[in-house]
């Protein structure tokens, strides 16, 4: 394999997706003209109001649909291709999994559908069901589950080969804030191993959270594309963090700015967001009561084990 | 691994057959046909006649019922996937399409082997109650031995010429007889316009080749319905040529000095080869062969079409398949078959050979599928061979269903999955 194929994971160029109604008439153009590249390790967004054409992207990404025009190669070789589908996990917006199986039992159906041995898919399946927080759902039927639950087992299936491409359409819909927050970390966490990540949402906290590059798609185009610092940056104002001081400390500070540089400035306390205060009281919660949901560290095992991290 | 993958998608269509119910249902709808027909059925009065009756009726439902639920099973298979997207998870897993055909066919077929199992179990046991109802002596418990939980390899009888005043029939004896089978049934019809006359005295000779004589029976005949003779089966030389010769005996005034045996019921003898057993083993294996096909016709239209519209275009498929003789019938217009046009609307010629001939093509095509039928063999303790059934295997299952394999996984390569039903 050569150094371009080693680091680039997905090449998609002047990629088009018109719909065409019963008699091929060009209906809507979905995606117009899509250039993306991404590389391994990469975490990748797909930004953009509803129809804008990110699910269409990803689904011919992963030949669910078949471009107009431009060509997608990933993983080296096509999205049909037998070999490449091995390497990917995704997970659709819609957990469309069998609503008559068990957890386990979906688990194990898709781990024979990548060839895994009975005892590997076994001992995946009770890891990632550990780690996505279904243990006590375990026996459960699939058409029982709430969304969210439906959610972190769709999450499971995408990570049961162990793939070194995943593709999440809205991974964090239908999550409380505990479980966004674990699947933001795991997803950080696989990126870190080497597992490339593209994913669509609409919630930007999260993908400015662990994205390292967006693509802010309108229309079917992309309209703006780059790394988050690049793209966030203002060039106008500054933001200088101190420890906390009292008035005269604060009054010195803004009178020094003032004086030395000859500009305006003010000053405000730091805060958290709400979504880290939110995980830090269920943390406080959690550790003198123990929930059904994974944790971290059932999350770096997992990891460990099937990337050999 | 390839075998992997079609097992692991076969099991999740029987696990969903199962747990949707559809399995339960088709099982109580099954035996409550079978049971209801056991309870109902009078038949003529008798121990075999209502046997009969039953083997019939039992066995067409069955076929009928698997038949339907079967397609409707096999049409939901992708249509309904693909439409609740959950097809997406497993198009995108490294699965061929290939894979998942033959995986969702072998779930929907191994299903109904089940309830045919079922079925073959109820029939046996109907058969045994039967069996002890009787005596091995009594006319009913014959009939029930000899005719019905029999298989019987039925021969037809060639015309040969004959000597003046004697009809002869040629026909080669069967290579094996089953043990322990006591008598072969020779059977024929006249031609009468006569209805409800007394009987005639007839007289059957059995002769070899060399025309040393095999068997010789003196009995009477009806000039309207089926006429049986019971031959000991020991008479007849397994794998040989014999020669069957009729005569009459005219002993009264007003019996008819010669009698014309029916055109389209030829003079056949059923020669016992083998045991009830096998013959339903036989008979469920060609019903599993057109069951299957029928699973493969239903697999495929699924890729192509929504499930309302994949049931209706495969019932309409097998309904053009069931009619396309009518057509060929109606279509071919030979001079002097009596079908000439008298009247001064015509048609074109060109359209009428185009029609004639396209209607031979279709024929072409669907008459092996029409031509593995178990009809009233069952009942009639006629045996279906195992000849058949590999015929009916390699034809129906193998090389239509290989096709129509073919067909679907075409149409799921080129279908775009996630475009909007």
């Amino acid at each position: 394999m050569d150094q371009a194929t080693n680091s680039t994971v997905l090449e998609v160029v002047q990629l088009t997706k018109v719909f065409r109604d019963f008699w091929r008439r060009p209906r809507v153009t979905a995606v117009d003209g899509l250039d993306l590249s991404v590389r391994r390790g990469e975490i990748v967004g797909l930004l953009g109001p509803n129809g804008s054409g990110k699910s269409t992207t990803i689904k011919m990404l992963l030949g669910l649909l078949h471009p107009t025009e431009g060509s997608i190669s990933i993983l080296g070789g096509r999205p049909a291709d037998v070999a490449v589908r091995k390497r990917i996990g995704y997970l659709p917006e819609d957990s469309t999994l069998y609503r008559y199986l068990t957890p386990r039992e979906t688990l194990m159906f898709y781990g024979r559908l990548f060839d895994l041995s009975v005892a590997e898919r076994r001992q995946r399946t009770a890891e990632l069901i550990e780690m996505t927080g279904l243990s006590a759902a375990v026996d459960r039927a699939v058409g029982e589950f709430s969304k969210g639950m439906a959610r972190r087992l769709g999450l499971a299936q995408a990570l049961l080969n162990a793939p070194d491409l995943l593709v999440l359409d809205e991974p964090t819909s239908g999550l409380d804030p505990m479980g966004c927050r674990q699947v933001k970390d795991l997803l950080r966490a696989l990126a870190d191993r080497g597992t490339t990540i593209l994913l669509t949402s609409h919630l930007l906290a999260d993908v400015e959270h662990i994205c390292d590059r967006v693509v802010i798609m309108y229309d079917g185009r992309p309209r703006a594309a780059g790394t988050l610092q690049n793209l966030l940056e203002t060039e106008e104002r500054m933001t200088v963090n101190v420890p906390t001081l009292d008035a005269a400390g604060t009054k010195r500070l803004l009178d020094l700015l003032r004086k030395e540089l000859d500009c305006e400035a003010d000053v405000s306390r730091a805060s958290m967001n709400l979504e880290e205060f939110f995980v830090s009281v269920v943390k406080e919660a959690k550790a003198t009561d123990a929930s059904g949901h994974g944790d971290d560290s059932q999350i770096a095992a997992f990891l460990c084990k099937v990337r050999g991290g | 691994m390839m075998r992997n993958r079609i097992l692991g998608i076969a099991g999740l269509m029987i696990r969903q057959a199962v747990r949707s119910r559809f399995v339960f249902c088709l099982f109580v709808l099954m035996l409550s046909l079978l049971v209801g027909f056991a309870l109902t059925i009078k038949g003529d009065g008798t121990v075999a006649g209502r046997l009969q009756v039953l083997l019939s009726y039992a066995r067409g439902a069955v076929g009928v019922v698997l038949g339907i639920a079967s397609l409707w099973l096999a049409c939901g298979a992708f249509s309904v996937e693909i439409e609740n997207r959950r097809l997406h998870l497993v198009m995108v897993k490294p699965v061929r399409n290939v894979e998942l055909w033959i995986g969702k066919w072998l779930g929907i077929v191994t299903v109904a082997a089940l309830m045919l199992t079922v079925a073959g179990l109820f029939l046996m046991g109907a058969g045994t109650v039967a069996l002890r109802r009787t005596a091995p002596d009594g006319v009913d418990g014959r009939t029930v031995r000899q005719q019905i939980l029999v298989a019987r390899q039925r021969v037809e009888a060639v015309r040969a010429m004959g000597e003046a005043g004697e009809a002869r029939w040629e026909l080669d004896c069967p290579d094996a007889v089953a043990s322990g089978a006591s008598v072969s049934t020779l059977q024929y019809r006249f031609v009468s316009p006569l209805r409800d006359q007394p009987p005639i005295q007839v007289h059957w000779a059995a002769v070899d080749a060399n025309g040393a004589s095999l068997f010789e029976a003196d009995c009477e005949a009806y000039m309207d319905g089926v006429n049986r003779l019971d031959i000991p089966a020991e008479s007849l030389p397994p794998g040989e040529r014999i020669a069957l010769v009729f005569g009459m005996r005219v002993n009264q005034p007003d019996t008819p000095h010669h009698v014309t045996f029916h055109p389209e019921y030829p003079v056949e003898l059923y020669v016992p080869t083998g045991g009830f057993g096998e013959n339903l083993l036989r008979t469920l294996l060609l019903m599993f062969c057109r069951v299957a096909l029928l699973a493969a016709l239903g697999v495929t239209v699924g890729t192509v079409f929504t499930f309302p519209v994949a049931v209706f275009a495969s019932v309409a498929m097998i309904m053009a398949t069931l009619v396309t003789q009518f057509f060929v019938f109606s279509s071919a217009c030979e001079p002097g078959c009596g079908h000439e046009h008298h009247g001064e609307e015509t048609t074109p010629q060109w359209v009428e050979w185009t029609g004639e001939h396209l209607a031979r093509g279709v024929q072409c095509v669907v008459a092996p599928v029409l031509h593995y039928r178990v009809r009233g063999r069952l009942a009639g303790g006629v045996a279906v061979t195992w000849d058949e059934v590999h015929e009916a295997a390699g034809v129906l299952v193998f090389m239509y269903g290989g096709a129509l394999c073919a067909l679907g996984c075409g149409a799921l390569r080129r279908r775009e999955i996630a475009l909007p039903v």
